[in-house]
Formats: structure tokens, sequence, C-alpha cells
């Protein structure tokens, strides 16, 4: 990994499972900031958003909103049965669509870490195609 | 001198100091705040109707996903309700197992609040000393279940599975290593000046009005109201288990801090007596149980949080009628009287000195026939 990646957790209407997986990263035992991997509390300093949960009724609208302020290039990473699928809730959405996905009712920490490894390297390549584009249009 | 309007401060539903999705109006008037109202609903997963048409093993998984952190909590209480529609005895060794398992449930959610506390009041050493110290309590969970988060080990009639020798060795080792890590974080947090001044006085809630608002668990005892279900009554192996209740009278966040802290010695201890007096006999796993009589049944247990309420009519296949009334639901309604007076920095204590689970709150739909239209209201 490149790049040190800061995250935002996004809950779209939980049982607060994988919210408590993702804490948990940041604790002694994975501490992922040994891999540069830093929460932060504002959606507009993200470059990774772990997007949790089934998508109620309430909240996917606010959702929305909020992951309209995450700067490009980011990258979306569906943690748990719920964000895949809507899980045992089975929860109508709409939910934000991810670039990674992750399996488990919760997953386990380290494959979370693993998620977000895998999600550095996409975000640079995203970055690069960027440049890339932006240097075309000029 | 200016005369200043009042000023609607909107907090959430996604703010920081919120590990969940909610809404808090909070009426500015200068710096001190003069009126809050809170709007709910925003995790609201349709699991009352849903579980309506769930066989039996299927709808104490899900009663297990109403919260991540106390679904040991809501599987007993519908078990045990299920268990008297039915007059099923439970084993002695399996009541133990499942009290075991409730107490690591209440180390672990109370020692993940204390991290959440240290990190909105700005110590993050404290975050950090919990959350290892909870590590352990995680370890143990994933031993008599198999999950670390949602360990479904009760079952209807019994539990997942017995301890055998191994499992035991292993637990006894875990439990003395996070009582040792836990000492360190109870120093930490009872030697620390700062936290004593900046919790002390906030977020006062006085005994009367505990009482008045019908508050439970620890923001009850930390008003002075000695209630715990536990002891007045007993369910599942409390009856033969020697433990304390313990009580603050400050009213404010600090005291119910303590209160929460001084309740994890107890856990310690009652995880302890259960190790050492688990029977030797070997019991048999639960197996699934598919049809049930007809009947009904309620059964309060004592979640990490308060009272969790669960009534249950019981059809053949299927439940009939399911409702589940969450702690933290009697909780919230205390919540503005503790933040009026204050000020909006007090804000994120207050609300997190309730320990507030609104994954367990969010469970209701009005549909109104006259106008066709729907809306989420927490009961």
């Amino acid at each position: 990994m490149k790049k040190s990646p800061w995250v935002y957790m996004l809950s779209q209407g939980t049982c607060n499972g994988c919210e408590l997986e993702e804490l948990t990263l940041f604790s002694p035992r994975f501490d992922v900031e040994r891999f540069g991997i830093k929460r932060v509390a504002s959606p507009r300093h993200a470059d990774i958003v772990l997007l949790t949960g089934c998508g109620t009724k309430k909240l996917s609208e606010k959702a929305q909103q909020v992951l309209d302020q995450v700067p490009e290039p980011r990258v979306l990473i569906e943690i748990g049965a719920c964000a895949l699928n809507g899980g045992i809730f089975k929860c109508p959405g709409p939910r934000i669509k991810g670039d990674i996905k992750v399996q488990g009712c919760p997953p386990r920490p380290t494959k979370i870490i693993e998620a977000i490894k895998e999600g550095g390297k996409l975000l640079v390549s995203k970055g690069s195609e960027r440049t890339v584009k932006e240097k075309r249009d000029a | 001198m200016i005369d200043m309007p009042r000023v609607e401060v909107p907090f959430g539903p996604y703010h920081p100091a919120l590990g969940e999705p909610e809404y808090f109006r909070v009426v500015l008037d200068g710096e001190e705040i003069v009126n809050v109202d809170f709007d709910l609903g925003y995790n609201y997963r349709e699991i009352e109707k849903k579980v309506l048409s769930f066989t039996w093993p299927k709808a104490l998984i899900l009663l297990g996903r109403i919260c991540g952190i106390c679904s040991s909590a809501h599987t007993q209480a519908f078990g045990i309700a299920f268990e008297k529609i039915n007059q099923l005895t439970v084993s002695p060794k399996a009541k133990q197992i499942r009290s075991f398992g409730a107490e690591l449930e209440r180390i672990h959610s109370h020692l993940l609040w204390l991290g959440i506390l240290g990190e909105s009041s700005g110590f993050d050493t404290l975050f950090m000393k919990s959350w290892g110290a909870r590590e352990h309590a995680l370890n143990m969970l994933e031993n008599i279940s198999g999950k670390r988060i949602h360990y479904n080990y009760v079952r209807l009639g019994g539990v997942y599975r017995d301890l055998n020798k191994a499992s035991l060795d292993f637990l006894k080792a875990e439990l003395k290593e996070m009582t040792d890590k836990y000492k360190d974080t109870y120093e930490l947090f009872m030697s620390n000046e700062f936290l004593e001044d900046r919790l002390k006085g906030v977020g006062l809630l006085s005994k009367t009005k505990a009482e008045k608002f019908g508050v439970v668990g620890p923001t009850a005892r930390g008003s002075g109201l000695d209630m715990d279900v536990r002891r007045d009554n007993p369910y599942s192996a409390y009856e033969d288990l020697d433990f304390k209740v313990p009580t603050q009278n400050g009213g404010d966040s600090y005291a119910r801090a303590v209160v929460r802290l001084e309740e994890i010695w107890e856990s310690l201890h009652i995880t302890t007596q259960i190790l050492d007096e688990l029977p030797r006999k070997k019991i048999e796993p639960a197996k699934p149980i598919y049809t049930s009589k007809e009947g009904e049944a309620s059964q309060i247990v004592e979640a990490p949080r308060g009272e969790n309420f669960h009534f249950l009519q019981s059809g053949i296949q299927t439940p009939k009628f399911f409702r589940a009334r969450p702690p933290t639901f009697a909780n919230m309604v205390a919540i503005p009287s503790m933040l009026k007076g204050g000020t909006m920095s007090d804000v994120p204590i207050v609300i997190s000195s309730i320990d507030p689970c609104f994954a367990c709150t969010d469970r209701v739909i009005v549909i109104d026939r006259s106008t066709k239209t729907t809306r989420e209201v927490s009961i």
C-alpha cells in the first residue's frame, strides 16, 4: 500500500455489530494505525468509506447526502451481510453500492483489514487514472 | 449588550460523537441549553413483524440481531419466555453457562462504553486500555459460542454446547488476564482528576426525577435507586450466586460511570464463581425445537443497560405476537432533563453517560389508515 488511507464509517441502519468490529480495528489488538490507516470524523477528509447496514427507510436518503460530501477519488467498501444484500432483516433499501465486498455477520476484523488494504491499492490506481484523464483534458 | 436570539442546533443524525445515527435538536440561549428534542427511528428494521414469519430456531437468531452489543440479553429473555410456555426444564449447568455468557456480555459492554466515554472526553489512553481488556471477554465468548459478536449460545431449552475441560482451562486463564488488565483501567479512571472534574455535576438526574421518568439499569442506580432484576426477580442461575448491586447517590455522569465500573468487578466475581462451581457432569447440546404449545409469557432480564422486557404470544410453528422493550427506550426520556441548563460541549458526554443503544430501541412503525401515510415511532 503506497498511501495512508483515511477511513470513515457510514452506517445505513444496523444492529451495531459491524460498527463494533470496525472500531475494534483501532484498538490495541488489531491496531490498523500501523498500516497508516486512520479513522476520521468527517466525510470530507475520507478516502475510504466503510458502508454498513441494510438501508432503512429513514436513513437511506441521509446516507446518500453524507456520501456526496466524500471527495473523489474514493473507495467504498460494503461490510457485512446487511450492506451486501439486506442480510437477515431484508430491508428494502436503497443501499449504496461498493467497490469491495466483505461477507460475514459481522465479518472478522482481519477480513476488514484485508479489504481496507485492497481498497488502498484501488485508491492509488483510481487516483492515477484521474491524473491521466485530467492531463488529457488539459 | 447585544440581545442574542435563540439558536437551534441540529445534532445528528450523523455526528462524530454519536456511534449510531440519531437526531437531537438542541435549542441554545447563548451558551446555555434551554430545550432539547430528539427523534428516533433511524435504525428501524421491522424486527417485531418479521419474527412472526420465522420458525422457532430462526426466530432466536433474528432476535439476537436486535443489537450487536447485548444479543445474549435478547435471546435469553425470548428463550426463557418460550420455556415458560412449554414448561421446559433447563439443566442447572446450562443455566450457569447462560449466566456466565450474560456476565461476559456485561463486562464487554461496559468496557466498550468506558472506551467511548474516554474518546468523547478526549482521553484516548482510556479507550486503548479498556478496549484492550475487552478483547479477552470477546475471546471467551468466542470460546463458548464460536463467534465474537452475535454469540447465539442460548438455545430453546438449553445452550449451544457444553464446556469441556480444555475450554474451562482457557476461560480461567483468560479471566485472570482480563482481571489484571481491568485493574489497570480501573485505576487509570479512578486516579484521573481531569475526568472527575469533567464528569462531576454534568447531566444531573435527581432521585425523584429518576423515579418519575422510570429510568432503569446503571442510569437508575447512579441516581440512588437500588434496583436490579438479577437480585429482585432472579432468573437463570442468579439465585445461587453471590453478588452485590453497586449504587451511587451523585446522579451525575460521574456517578453513572462509577456504578458501571463497580459492576464490572461484580461481574468478574460472578464469572469466577461460576467457573469454580460448574458441575462436572456432561450435558447434551439442546436440539432445535420446531413446534410449541399455544400460550403467552413474558420475561425481564437485566441487560448491561438495564431491564430488557420481552412479551411473547406463541403459535404452533411461529410466534403469534412479539414485543420487546429494551432499556434505552426507558432511559431516553430522561435525556432532555439531564441536558437542560448545561452547555453544548456537555451534550456528547451526557448522551454517552446513559450508554444509549439505538439499534435496540428503534422497532415500531405506525400506519395511519385515514391518510395512508406511515411514520416510525420508538417504543
